[in-house]
């Protein structure tokens, strides 16, 4: 009997004292066993005709940023014609004047010439439903003292086509497609249904108090299917990443070769409205 | 010639005559004696002394016997037939001579019920040792026991581990039936489990687990809610990906492939609250056995272990009620007879209180809530049949704060009829439905018409398993089976076109199986089995149309067909030592379409075997060693499993809304393989096991991971866990739970680049990488307020990870601007204290 109670005793101060009390701790990269080479972002537009491709190195460290790409040769092809792309005054961010590239159904074509390998990508412009054809990936309700609360859910799904939208107003910049790094603003409406159970469930909201007569401006850009996908492969490896999530993988774009990201064409619906426009209730 | 004849017939009439003359003679034969713990073969010296009659015997043939006894003036056959009675010899008197010779022994069968003496309730899975005959026999599920053997006394042990341990002379002089009764004990579980272990026989060798109520009651549970699957988690051999899941991973098998059964009907999600409980009520169970090794014959329809949980009858003696509440519910239990000694019912009810408690449980809504029904009815028409109903509905409600709704429940409906053929023909035959739905909102959040996504699989089948018990060391198990499947793998309602829908299934599964258990020797127990079964699916045709424009509705068929052996062997190779080895081939027909990285339940999808996908298969062998005796247990086990026809989805697939769900589907292979040690010590107070094992599972696809093999998500090479309980007294225990464990695998980013603002990580090699190491000790005390009294209640406290260890549940992409420390572990709840709090009455 005094044998067992030693033995328990025992055991439970070894069980005690040899476990880890650190409680949380970073996680490091794997060690990456290929090469990674550039990495694509930004597209054509059909909003407006100066156009931006930022192009950038991955970072394989976790306390880096990825650094510019800034001695690329960059064209677009439209299907009429090669455009040259020039590197503006920000490292790595590539620009040119394209007119007429409303090339509806078309395939835009991106060739990226950088230390002696050459990168292509090809997109598809399809043409954007108009805003005021399509369901507002948002909700405006009246307050009590006449305000306006306005919910912005970063993803909607089950929509009948997919999209980017940018919703602006006081204290969220307008849309410049020359800023493509930094804090973005960007929702999305998904074809697809939701990723797994319980994101909707904890899922954030942007909310914000407006005045009746406030200003909302509203962007919407088409998205290809392949972009579409890509976009859904991205957000189920960050914002939905929970319990119920699969397991991670390769995301993989339309660039050519060991590059990643993605090179897109989009036609773009611009709208302007009062906030009291869209009260419900 | 005549007269010759005739005075043949005349002495040899004379002669019979003599003969009964003597006879009578002989018969009348009175004498007085007295033994006074005299041995046999001298009591029956001392009779051919006082009748003057030859006595004619082989001494050898005399068993050692004391006999004491007084006869007064009492006719000496009468004398020999006390003296002689169960010691197997006869005598035959003939004229002035006594003949003793061995009986020719007619054997004798033995059949019954084992039922709690205070309830009436069937006892699964009780063994009773026969003595004399060195050989165990164990109860069915339905309490039912039949041996046969020579006529003669034996000496039985019977035990079970809710019960005193009882010892009882049998004399099995006929056939007949005969019901035993064994009295629960109280809260001396050590008694029990001293006695359970005592056996020598070749019982220790079967496969089969079991775990009763009182093996349930000790352990340390999350949150203090009495869990079934949590306490399979914490056996050796059965591995949880994280705690406060409901997945059971069994030697490398996936979360899949476990036959889960409530009295015979599949669940197909036992979750509540995504895993935080399971669907067993503690109060509604009975039993559950449990096979993870050698699965026979009578089991099918999943690649890697069988969990078969029996609701209670119910009272069968008086109205009884229970409950309890703990931090996650509420419960109350309602049970009696329905008519005396013959029938009973149960009636269960559980109620999440999360929502009522109104705390924020950190994953979802406060108001999300479950609730589970538990019914059961028995009626004992007669000795030779008997019908059971059994009723379970489940229903979780998951809510958020901007109206998605994710509903998901089971339900289980199951008549059986007991018949006995014969003292040694074991009938049970059941009608079985089941019922799993999970609805989830698409688009709750959006002006739109609301949409909703709804899968799940209904079953209706009949069964027939018969059981024929042969000579003591045989039994014979067949039977047949068919199910009807109704397979909905995604549905949408609503605002969507059927455009969107996954096509469904419907599906008739058959299986026959013959599954035979012997003894050749003492020492060596074997048991095999065939089961054959077949697998016709026939998936919707979708997009077919005729010339006038409308739809057809039609099915693309599918047949798959195999055989199934299952081989066991048990060698005793001294005295407590025993070995053993084991080979399954099992089939698989339906799988779970699901990618997750942990296992955690939620929208669970179930396909069939169709067209495109082909049934799972396994090999599974294994060996091992084991040592009993009465109050340590040692044993050790490897084994290896191949399962072929293994699924995985494509990269970023998703489920919902999406048709083609099929074509994203991979088919592969997995091999698992491990070592399995466990050593466990009962002494008066005190009970421990400690198990430590070794495994490995990988998985290998086309298409997945550059068609490299990669280790599965449930791969944990190293694991061992301690179980500890201590009485300090016969009110008191003390519990714990200790779980060290390699962490489990991670697909950890090799870097990242920036897209629309947002951090996305690169991926190479799945899980080529894993989280720190996992451990967690959970402690527990119960105390038994109240005893003899009828109003009986139990007051638990615990804590859940003591140490508040930060174990890793999973990682996200912390998004900084600028980029920095772009990986972030995630952890596990922490420490939990909790209190519980049960009763009866």
């Amino acid at each position: 009997m005094v044998g067992t109670r030693i033995t328990i005793l025992i055991l439970s101060l070894f069980l005690l004292a040899g476990c880890d009390k650190n409680s949380q701790s970073e996680l490091d990269f794997q060690t990456p066993e290929n090469s990674y080479n550039i990495v694509i972002e930004g597209g054509i537009n059909t909003l407006v005709k100066q156009q931006y491709i930022q192009i950038s190195l991955p970072s394989l460290k976790a306390e880096e940023a990825p650094l510019p790409v800034t001695e690329a040769q960059v064209s677009v092809n439209d299907g009429y014609k090669e455009i040259s792309f020039k590197m503006t005054s920000t490292p790595g961010l590539y620009s040119a004047y394209m007119s007429g590239n409303a090339n509806y159904n078309k395939a835009y074509k991106l060739t990226v010439k950088y230390k002696n390998v050459t990168y292509s990508a090809t997109d598809t412009l399809k043409q954007v439903v108009d805003i005021t054809d399509d369901y507002l990936p948002f909700t405006a309700k009246k307050q009590v003292d006449g305000a306006v609360k306005i919910t912005i859910p970063k993803h909607s799904f089950g929509y009948m086509n997919s999209g980017k939208w940018l919703i602006a107003y006081t204290g969220v910049p307008e849309w410049n497609p020359g800023k493509i790094g930094g804090p973005q603003y960007y929702n999305y409406t998904h074809t697809l249904g939701t990723p797994n159970a319980l994101y909707p469930l904890i899922k954030d909201d942007r909310e914000v108090i407006l005045g009746p007569d406030d200003l909302i401006s509203i962007y919407k850009f088409s998205l290809s299917e392949t972009y579409s996908r890509y976009l859904y492969s991205i957000f189920l490896e960050t914002d939905w990443k929970g319990i119920f999530s699969s397991v991670p993988g390769k995301i993989t774009g339309n660039i050519s070769g060991n590059a990643q990201g993605f090179f897109y064409v989009t036609d773009i619906d611009f709208r302007k409205y009062r906030v009291k426009e869209f009260i419900t209730q | 010639m005549l007269k010759k004849s005739v005075g043949l017939i005349v002495i040899f009439c004379l002669n019979l005559l003599f003969v009964f003359a003597q006879a009578n003679k002989t018969d009348n034969i009175k004498i007085s004696i007295n033994f006074e713990n005299e041995e046999l073969s001298r009591a029956i010296l001392q009779i051919q002394s006082k009748t003057h009659l030859n006595f004619s015997f082989d001494p050898d043939i005399i068993p050692s016997r004391i006999i004491k006894v007084n006869f007064v003036e009492t006719p000496f056959k009468q004398v020999l037939d006390n003296i002689l009675d169960g010691t197997g010899i006869d005598f035959q008197v003939s004229g002035n001579q006594v003949i003793l010779t061995r009986h020719k022994k007619q054997t004798v069968t033995i059949n019954g019920h084992l039922t709690d003496a205070s309830s009436g309730e069937d006892i699964i899975g009780a063994n009773i040792l026969i003595r004399e005959l060195k050989t165990t026999i164990s109860t069915n599920q339905y309490g039912y026991y039949s041996f046969t053997v020579p006529e003669g006394i034996y000496h039985l042990q019977i035990t079970h581990i809710s019960y005193l341990v009882r010892e009882m002379e049998f004399s099995a002089n006929a056939s007949r039936s005969e019901s035993i009764q064994l009295s629960p004990s109280e809260n001396r579980l050590l008694e029990t489990v001293v006695g359970i272990r005592s056996k020598d026989s070749l019982g220790t060798l079967n496969s089969l687990k079991n775990l009763a109520p009182a093996e349930l009651k000790g352990l340390p549970y999350f949150a203090g809610e009495l869990d079934v699957v949590k306490a399979l988690q914490m056996q050796p051999g059965i591995k949880a990906m994280t705690e406060s899941s409901s997945g059971l991973f069994v030697r490398g098998g996936n979360i899949d492939q476990n036959l889960i059964m409530l009295d015979e009907a599949m669940i197909y999600n036992p979750s509540h609250l995504f895993g935080l409980v399971s669907v067993f009520n503690p109060d509604a169970i009975k039993n559950v056995q449990y096979y993870t090794d050698y699965m026979p014959a009578n089991y099918g329809g999943r690649l890697s272990s069988v969990v078969d949980g029996r609701m209670a009858e119910g009272n069968n003696h008086e109205f009884q009620l229970k409950g309890g509440v703990s931090p996650l519910s509420v419960r109350i239990a309602a049970e009696g007879p329905i008519k005396k000694e013959t029938g009973s019912y149960l009636i269960t009810f559980r109620r999440s209180i999360i929502d009522l408690l109104n705390q924020n449980f950190g994953l979802v809504n406060p108001n999300s809530s479950y609730y589970d029904i538990n019914a059961k009815a028995n009626y004992r028409i007669n000795d030779n049949n008997r019908l059971l109903y059994s009723f379970y509905l489940g229903d979780d409600h998951i809510y958020s704060k901007n109206s998605y709704v994710n509903n998901w429940g089971n339900l289980t409906s199951t008549l059986r009829w007991n018949h006995i053929f014969s003292n040694r023909l074991f009938l049970n035959l059941s009608a079985i439905y089941s019922n799993y739905r999970n609805k989830l909102d698409i688009n709750a959040d959006t002006l739109s018409e609301k949409g909703l996504w709804q899968t799940g699989i209904r079953d209706a089948g009949l069964k027939a398993d018969f059981t024929f018990y042969g000579n003591l060391n045989t039994e014979v198990k067949f039977g047949v089976q068919g199910t009807y499947h109704q397979f909905k793998p995604g549905q949408s309602s609503g605002t969507f076109f059927s455009d969107y829908d996954i096509p469904d299934d419907h599906s008739q599964e058959y299986a026959l199986y013959f599954s035979h258990q012997f003894k050749p020797t003492e020492r060596l127990q074997l048991s095999y089995g065939f089961r054959a079964t077949a697998f016709k699916n026939g998936e919707q045709a979708k997009n077919l149309f005729n010339e006038e424009g409308n739809e057809i509705i039609k099915r693309n068929y599918k047949t798959y067909w195999g055989i199934e052996p299952r081989f066991h062997i048990g060698y005793q190779v001294a005295r407590h030592h025993n070995i053993f080895a084991s080979y399954n081939h099992t089939r698989q027909y339906l799988q779970l379409i699901q990618n997750s990285e942990l296992a955690f339940s939620s929208l669970e999808t179930w396909m069939p075997a169709s067209g495109s996908t082909k049934p799972q298969i396994s090999d599974f062998i294994s060996s091992g060693y084991r040592y009993s005796d009465n109050r340590i247990n040692f044993s050790a086990s490897a084994y290896y499993k191949n399962m072929r026809n293994q699924l995985e989805m494509s990269e970023h697939t998703q489920v919902i809304l999406n048709p083609d769900i099929r074509s994203h589907l991979k088919t592969g292979e997995s091999q698992a393989w491990g070592a399995e040690f466990s050593a466990s010590q009962t002494a008066e107070n005190f009970r421990g096991t400690l198990s430590y094992v070794y495994s490995r599972v990988f998985r290998q696809f086309d298409g997945v991971n550059g068609n490299i093999r990669f280790p599965a998500n449930y791969d944990f090479p190293n694991t061992v866990k301690l179980t500890l309980s201590y009485f300090l007294t016969d009110k008191i225990s003390l519990n714990s739970f200790f779980i060290y464990s390699d962490g489990r695998p991670a697909t950890l980013p090799i870097g990242y680049y920036m897209q629309d603002g947002i951090q996305v990580p690169i991926f190479e090699g799945r899980n080529a990488s894993r989280f720190p190491d996992y451990n967690r000790l959970d402690l527990s005390a119960q105390w038994l307020l109240s005893g003899k009294s009828r109003f009986k209640s139990t007051l638990s406290v615990g804590v859940n990870n003591v140490y508040n260890r930060k174990n890793p549940l999973f990682y996200s992409v912390r998004q900084a601007s600028p980029a920095s420390n772009f990986g972030l572990v995630q952890t596990s709840t922490g420490i939990i204290p909790w209190i519980t709090y049960g009763f009866q009455i």
